[in-house]
């Protein structure tokens, strides 16, 4: 029997990270599905990696943009009709004390 | 009716007509087949007014009047955006994406925002939270995903050509399950910037059509460098006029590559579509060789590894803070999890999870690093064909 790579402890911990509250129902449903997900995903440990570069889509980095009077966006009501709670110019968020 | 007669026709006949036409179509049929998560007839009726003017005086764009949907993960500006998920039923986007722009610009006519899998999390248009969406050649099989209402519009004729996304077979899937053209545009062509992110360093926005013509006239309009999308290239080819220009001598002497892989455990009716299809193309002076990409069995892992990584990172955006469904707590890290537990679908859920653990600083080497080098390796497998081949072909689904 291969070790099991996910546990109760490790959902409950993931759950936490994540933000994401789950049922008991969820949470043991979750747990099997990993296990056997990353089983099968285990198949590429046989890959050898060990030389290969991590990968990445194009070559260019730090793409910087050429130096250019700022454009205010248009629509800044736009953006406030979306806001869930707001009090003239701020938007309310929950206490974090 | 083909895209270039459409523009034809257009061209000469009451393009007010074939939008009401087109909106009986949907009134009739869309109850069933639930492409559309939002319509915007008004914008479209005050548009389809304004081009026709334009192609009175002989002024109108390339896309002159043709009626297009949008999958719900792009921006238009001030009409809902939803991603098919009770997180952003009420989102309202602020401004227009690149290439909705460039589609407005070339006076295509907006019809509705597509519906699709909550996301792009899925691959056959059932994981909505506006419910499926179901095949117009046949409403008891799906319609594919996660493009799914994109599909369905085009192929229901609710709409001429489609926008939809693709990052593993989301613009694919959906149009060969639907018998409609498809197309993923190479990475950066095409811009992001106003589509909603899923897994970032795969994903991007392509055409619907009925036809290549649909596609090429499509993808020449929405293709090329945007300032606002780093990963862009600049596209000077005229997609169009590779189509228009085709002659079937193209084919001969090219070189083409169908891959042994692609042909296990398919549908038998399908694998003899396809060999029909190489036959002819054989029979039409091609040479046709198989090859094999001994790599290719390690594609799934690989892929769904990067998604879930990069999927539950795009996600943690969506707390309801500031904007989308909200439900409090008594404090952040509650009303958080409440929020989030209670506005996305289980799929969504899965792939946040196992994001969320394979990037856990214990685990990340083993999986999404892993991942990340192994990426390299299927990368050569495509290369060393292309040294020697002009094409890869291969069945888009496996089954029906």
């Amino acid at each position: 029997m291969a070790e099991t790579i996910i546990d109760g402890k490790i959902i409950e911990r993931v759950s936490e990270i994540a933000r994401l509250r789950l049922s008991e129902i969820e949470k043991e449903k979750f747990e099997e599905e990993f296990e056997r997900i990353l089983k099968k995903f285990s198949i590429i440990d046989e890959i050898k990696v060990g030389e290969k570069e991590l990968y990445y889509v194009v070559d260019n980095v730090n793409v910087l943009r050429k130096d250019s009077e700022s454009k205010p966006f248009n629509n800044i009501n736009g953006i406030k009709n979306n806001f869930n709670k707001i009090e003239d110019e701020y938007i309310i968020v929950p206490r974090n004390l | 009716m083909f895209t270039k007669d459409l523009i034809e026709n257009l061209s000469c006949g009451s393009l007010e007509e074939q939008f009401h036409k087109k909106i009986e179509t949907i009134q009739k049929k869309d109850n069933e087949i639930n492409s559309f998560i939002t319509l915007c007839l008004e914008d479209a009726e005050k548009s389809s007014k304004i081009i026709q003017k334009k192609i009175n005086d002989g002024s109108q764009g390339r896309l002159s009047g043709l009626i297009i949907s949008i999958k719900d993960n792009i921006a238009v500006s001030n009409i809902r955006m939803t991603c098919g998920s009770k997180a952003l039923e009420n989102y309202i986007a602020p401004y227009d994406a690149t290439i909705i722009n460039s589609i407005k610009k070339e006076d295509g006519i907006i019809i509705g925002k597509c519906n699709m899998d909550e996301f792009a999390c899925g691959s056959d248009g059932t994981s909505s939270y506006f419910g499926l969406t179901k095949n117009p050649r046949n409403v008891d099989y799906v319609s594919g995903g996660s493009s799914s209402g994109s599909a369905a519009s085009v192929a229901a004729d609710f709409a001429d050509l489609s926008v939809g996304s693709d990052t593993g077979g989301s613009i694919r899937c959906p149009a060969s399950f639907c018998g409609v053209y498809g197309l993923k545009p190479s990475y950066g062509l095409v811009s992001r910037y106003g589509v909603s992110d899923m897994a970032m360093s795969m994903e991007g926005p392509g055409p619907f059509a009925k036809d290549t013509y649909g596609i090429a006239l499509l993808l020449d309009v929405i293709a090329g460098k945007d300032p606002r999308d780093t990963m862009t290239v600049d596209s000077n080819n005229s997609y169009l006029s590779v189509v228009e220009n085709y002659r079937y001598e193209n084919i001969k002497n090219m070189k083409i590559a169908y891959a042994k892989e692609f042909f296990e455990g398919i549908d038998e009716k399908i694998k003899n579509i396809i060999l029909d299809k190489i036959g002819i193309l054989e029979s039409q002076g091609a040479k046709i060789e198989q090859v094999s990409l001994p790599n290719i069995k390690y594609v799934i892992p690989i892929y769904y590894l990067i998604v879930f990584s990069e999927f539950s990172s795009a996600m943690s955006k969506f707390d309801g803070f500031k904007y989308g469904n909200y439900i409090p707590g008594q404090d952040i890290v509650e009303a958080v999890s409440n929020t989030r537990e209670s506005s996305m679908g289980t799929e969504v859920k899965r792939r946040i999870l196992l994001g969320t653990f394979i990037t856990m600083e214990e685990f990340r080497g083993r999986w999404y690093t892993k991942a990340l080098k192994a990426r390299s390796a299927i990368k050569e497998d495509f290369e060393r064909i292309f040294k020697t081949h002009d094409l890869l072909i291969g069945p888009t689904m496996p089954m029906l």
